[in-house]
């Protein structure tokens, strides 16, 4: 009940927010909504399924293009027609790209959804006269319903979509994850071999989060479309992949909401960097190594052994990096 | 020009190709072999080789020094790595590993680009190997004959060392299985350490001896990277011969792919990696799956 209310006040103030803060601040918050449910997308896979997909950028990429198609050439449906558009792209794309890549493991699954993202960047450059290749689609104006209502070029209008859009499929991934179907999703993390023996499809099991992983992260690319405008066929390629992975481990991928963290203090992070040097990246990829040797539980990681042992054990288990990386089992 | 010598020209490039990426790939189906990591930093040291080589012989003025001093040093860079990073790693899993090497290759493309910038470089191809030599009836370049010339004796004498010396008898019993190898007394962390190092020299070699042909490009460790994979994925993780077969098949596949249908080109081999992991996914000659 105190959790409830504590996520209602959240959302609640983060609605009022638009009404005090300025246009740039609105851009820089309605960024990390759609980054959040991407980077919650991500750990879908990653910490509760143990599947690394190292081209979830396909998923976010393919619905950014599907909004800005829809966009550019149905603006009958509107904003929330193309960022329905733009789902129903993530789950048939995520339901082929799964179909042959969930039958691999490990490295072999990452490196083939790797592949399938470059494979479709491939497509996106070539493409040209539906993809504009190189030059990307430029959106018109946006706007929220039909018939011209409610602009999304006004930073307000989008920030309340945005924040609407993630924050229901973040709440509705964590009803989900509280279902049988959850805790079937992590039994196959720990031990394929004996959900298979109890009778679990473990296969149809991975599908099913492959696809709904997709299908969040292309929710996330059409809101991104929808915010700056400019979908290019660089959302296909690694950098962004790359963002996203160091996003996710720097939240922690022990814990549902850990992503979250990650990107604000990513996002933060990286406009700090930016400010100091145009290579701002080589500091993320020392981050990441930093990370995965010293605390590959992330920050909730770090915080939630901070909180539980004494500060000697802690030291010990955060650098040595005995925590456990995936979430539990949540009662 | 006949048909033999548009072909064969074409074929020639092709097998240069293949066996610069069986240099690469080569380091890589290895240390997968030894350690189970995906070592996606490896293109890294690749592209690091041919950035080195250009500086070292923009310094000293002499091509063969750099041929020496950079597989040298990246070498013991990649020893460092291993010991380090990777071995401090192991317990956390292959996914985390495969992260660290991520962000490793990260570091590298980015100081690549902070300190030689984003511009291609040229390396001078050195005064001996200048000119062309002619071949099947039309000229081709001496500085590619040199590379397909320098690469062939490594591959064999890997192949040598691998397949009939007591080094090689270790190494293929590390592969096959590293717990029962340490059972006999065999030193695996140390092999694995040397074998990571040799990997490491052996993608900076491939990198100084590219540099010339290629020039030194920030983008040229992304292309290695997603084509080394393919080779590695293609002939089976582990398998040096494996490697070799399937780097000269991808190098002929780019030759020709380029060659009439030069859109397709990179899709042609993804779709090739696909079939293979989906219908056989150890690969051609692999027995690691």
């Amino acid at each position: 009940m105190k959790r409830i209310l504590f996520i209602a006040l959240v959302m609640v103030l983060l609605i009022l927010a638009p009404t005090i803060l300025r246009d740039s601040q609105i851009r820089f918050l309605t960024e990390l909504y759609y980054l959040g449910l991407f980077a919650i997308a991500f750990n879908l896979l990653f910490g509760y399924a143990g599947m690394l997909n190292f081209g979830l950028n396909a998923g976010f990429a393919l619905g950014a293009y599907a909004a800005g198609l829809a966009t550019l050439h149905l603006p009958v449906a509107g904003g929330l027609g193309a960022i329905v558009i733009g789902l129903s792209a993530g789950v048939v794309g995520g339901f082929l790209m799964g179909m042959i890549t969930v039958r691999l493991r490990g490295g072999y699954f990452a490196l083939l959804t790797l592949g399938f993202a470059q494979f479709l960047l491939a497509i996106a450059l070539k493409w040209r006269s539906v993809t504009r290749g190189d030059d990307g689609l430029l959106l018109p104006d946006r706007f929220l319903l039909p018939g011209k209502l409610i602009s999304l070029a006004d930073a307000a209008n989008c920030y309340w979509l945005i924040l609407i859009v993630s924050a229901i499929l973040i709440g509705a991934t964590w009803w989900m994850l509280q279902s049988p179907f959850g805790n079937a999703i992590v039994l196959v993390r720990e031990n394929e071999e004996r959900a298979r023996f109890i009778g679990y499809n473990t296969y149809l099991i991975k599908l099913t989060v492959f696809t709904l992983s997709n299908a969040l992260a292309a929710v996330a690319g059409a809101c991104y479309a929808m915010l700056q405008t400019v979908v290019t066929p660089e959302l296909f390629d690694i950098p962004l992949s790359g963002d996203i992975t160091i996003m996710t481990i720097l939240g922690g991928t022990g814990s549902f909401l850990g992503p979250l963290l990650g990107v604000g203090v990513y996002h933060v992070l990286q406009d700090w960097l930016a400010q100091i040097t145009t290579r701002w990246q080589l500091f993320m990829g020392l981050l990441l190594v930093l990370l995965v040797m010293f605390a590959p539980a992330g920050i909730t990681g770090l915080l939630k052994s901070a909180r539980s042992q004494p500060a000697v054990v802690r030291w010990r288990k955060n650098i040595f990096g005995t925590e456990p990386l995936a979430p539990q089992v949540l009662p | 020009m006949s048909a033999v010598t548009v072909y064969g020209i074409q074929a020639l490039h092709g097998l240069v190709y293949g066996m610069l990426l069986f240099l690469i790939a080569s380091g890589l189906t290895l240390v997968f072999g030894m350690m189970r990591i995906m070592n996606i930093a490896h293109a890294g040291f690749y592209m690091l080789g041919a950035y080195l080589a250009y500086t070292v012989t923009a310094l000293v003025g002499n091509f063969w020094t750099s041929l020496i001093v950079v597989p040298v040093t990246l070498g013991v860079i990649g020893g460092i790595v291993e010991r380090t990073l990777l071995r401090r790693t192991m317990r956390l899993g292959h996914a985390y590993q495969l992260l660290l090497t991520f962000g490793l290759l990260y570091m590298i493309g980015e100081s690549v680009l902070l300190i030689w910038g984003t511009y291609p470089l040229e390396v001078p191809i050195p005064p001996v190997l200048k000119g062309s030599i002619s071949v099947l009836g039309g000229l081709y370049p001496t500085y590619r004959l040199f590379i397909l010339l320098l690469s062939g004796l490594i591959a064999a004498a890997m192949m040598l060392i691998l397949n009939y010396t007591r080094v090689g008898i270790v190494i293929r019993s590390i592969v096959a299985d590293a717990p029962m190898a340490a059972a006999l007394g065999i030193n695996v962390e140390r092999v694995r350490f040397l074998v990571f190092s040799a990997g490491t020299a052996l993608a900076a070699l491939a990198g100084v001896i590219a540099a010339p042909f290629t020039q030194a490009d920030p983008l040229m460790g992304g292309v290695a990277l997603l084509d080394a994979f393919v080779v590695v994925v293609l002939g089976g993780f582990g398998s040096l011969f494996g490697a070799l077969l399937a780097s000269l098949l991808v190098g002929q596949l780019q030759s020709f792919g380029i060659m009439f249908a030069p859109d397709l080109a990179s899709i042609i081999q993804f779709l090739l990696m696909l079939s293979v992991l989906t219908f056989r996914p150890r690969g051609l000659f692999g027995d690691i799956t």
